[in-house]
């Protein structure tokens, strides 16, 4: 990968892989090798460099657009996968020991009793997310 | 050691289990109120549950840390 000389274009390019790394790898890397390969042209060209940060800053919106056009269908597809079930069931006991510590004392809170169950039952769901998958194999 | 490290999910989905696991075992014994929890006879599980649950978060928080620098690592490596 060559290196690009100006510090407008090398924030252009830290935006993008921002942007880009909540998105699935083949348009990720299509994306990233499209705008390093913008990037390169108008070093070559002698592009200004405040012209190159404010294109940047001009398409930032449609950026965000195509974020959400790529991600958001795959998030959905991952909820057939085991993985965001997992990544989910920590959060309810740590959510519920965040409200126990700030209600020390007092009679136990309703959300203390969903942490308590919300991480078995998420873990279950996930147990039976991957049974499903391996049966379709 | 470099086991762990060669397949994350797994050793992720063991501490998300471990998580889950020790904070539902914490609850034995110390499901009433205070007065109530220090009269229990199983309370002392309920303390390895939580220190457990607490010992599980923090090889989590180490784990991920201890990833991300080995990846960064690898990176700057290779580049």
């Amino acid at each position: 990968m060559t290196a690009l000389a100006r510090r407008s274009s090398r924030l252009v390019w830290g935006w993008c892989v921002a942007y880009t790394s909540v998105t699935p790898q083949p348009s990720r890397e299509r994306r990233r090798d499209e705008i390093r390969s913008h990037l390169w042209e108008s070093e070559r060209a002698g592009l200004a460099g405040h012209r190159v940060a404010f294109a940047a800053l001009r398409g930032a919106l449609h950026d965000l657009g195509w974020v959400i056009g790529r991600a958001l269908p795959a998030l959905g597809r991952s909820f057939a996968t085991p993985a965001p079930y997992v990544a989910l069931a920590p959060l309810f006991p740590l959510q519920a020991w965040l409200v126990s510590a700030l209600t020390v004392g007092a009679t136990a809170h309703l959300a203390e009793g969903i942490g308590g169950i919300g991480g078995g039952a998420t873990l279950t769901l996930a147990a039976v997310v991957w049974m499903f998958q391996r049966r379709r194999r | 050691m470099q086991h762990i490290f060669a397949r994350p999910k797994v050793t992720y989905v063991v501490l998300v289990v471990a998580i889950v696991g020790f904070f539902a075992l914490s609850a034995v014994g110390n499901s009433g109120t205070d007065e109530q929890n220090k009269h229990s006879s199983v309370g002392w599980l309920g303390s390895i549950g939580w220190i457990a649950f607490l010992l599980s978060v923090l090889a989590t928080i180490v784990f991920s840390v201890m990833l991300l620098v080995r990846t960064a690592r690898r990176r700057k490596a290779a580049a």
